[in-house]
């Protein structure tokens, strides 16, 4: 497998860690980005965008796998509309959720609701 | 039996005095087990005394570099408000060796903890190339308010660890 393979592959993962609540994110202080760590490695999923050969921005989204010195060492980008980009605006969706503490608020605005 | 008669004879084991020979040295040879036995012992705690000695130490140590990093922390959010972006690549650069100190040291940290120092690094190493996009002129001031309550969290983790290290200090394995 390629490592773009295996960096689409650790996004499928995340997904499925995140829903089950193993994976934590949290901010990462740069907007639009949320990271989650092993005890050696980290994960940072960001909302960017790319600017194409005629000027043109695209939306998208990029995996990024961190180092334990904090470096980022490897990274993938997936635009917009690309099947690489679709799973891994499903990944940033949740991670941001999930950074934000939304679903634990609604619950809570919910049961307070009654 | 009748072959093992000469060596009865030889050694004297007919006779009293050859009897109580042989019990004055079975008993040399119990006392001299024990007396073994009992220096093991305190060697044994020994060892247990200088191991749970070094893990104490070790765990001051840490307790050390926690206290210097969240002194760093307090230093970054400082000259993040006042704009100091010259300064902070070298504070940043301090704070990741200080946390990679921190992780490495002995006793092994849990791994709750060890992902949360990791959760740190990795949030260093984004807002200081953050901080170096914006003296390269690529990119605009990095937000002082969200990046300054990222380093805010950091530092409740550090003080967490701090807090649950000095909990374990003394206290039974």
């Amino acid at each position: 497998m390629t490592v773009e393979g295996k960096l689409l592959e650790l996004a499928k993962k995340l997904v499925s860690k995140t829903d089950s609540g193993t994976a934590a994110w949290e901010e990462s202080g740069e907007s639009e980005k949320y990271v989650t760590s092993i005890p050696h490695f980290s994960v940072a999923i960001a909302s960017t965008s790319a600017q194409d050969s005629w000027d043109n921005y695209e939306r998208g989204y990029t995996i990024s796998l961190i180092d334990e010195a904090g470096r980022t060492i490897e990274h993938l980008y997936g635009g917009e509309y690309s099947s690489e980009g679709k799973r891994l605006a499903e990944l940033y969706v949740r991670a941001k959720r999930k950074a934000h503490g939304v679903e634990q608020a609604l619950d809570e605005i919910l049961s307070a609701l009654g | 039996m009748e072959e093992l008669a000469p060596w009865v004879v030889e050694l004297h084991l007919g006779s009293p005095l050859g009897l109580l020979g042989l019990a004055l040295s079975a008993i040399g040879v119990f006392l001299a087990v024990r007396t073994l036995r009992k220096t093991r012992s305190a060697a044994e705690a020994a060892v247990r005394a200088v191991v749970d000695l070094r893990d104490s130490l070790g765990k001051v140590d840490r307790i050390a570099s926690c206290t210097a990093a969240l002194a760093l922390v307090s230093e970054i959010k400082r000259l993040q408000r006042s704009s100091n972006w010259d300064s902070l690549p070298d504070r940043y650069s301090d704070l990741r060796q200080s946390l990679v100190q921190i992780r490495g040291a002995k006793p092994s940290l849990s791994s709750e903890h060890q992902r949360a120092i990791q959760t740190v690094l990795a949030q260093s190493g984004i807002i200081e190339n953050q901080i170096e996009q914006h003296l390269a002129r690529r990119e605009p001031r990095p937000d002082v308010a969200r990046i300054n309550q990222v380093m805010s969290s950091q530092a409740d983790r550090i003080s967490e660890i701090i807090v649950e290290i000095r909990h374990t200090l003394g206290g039974p394995k």
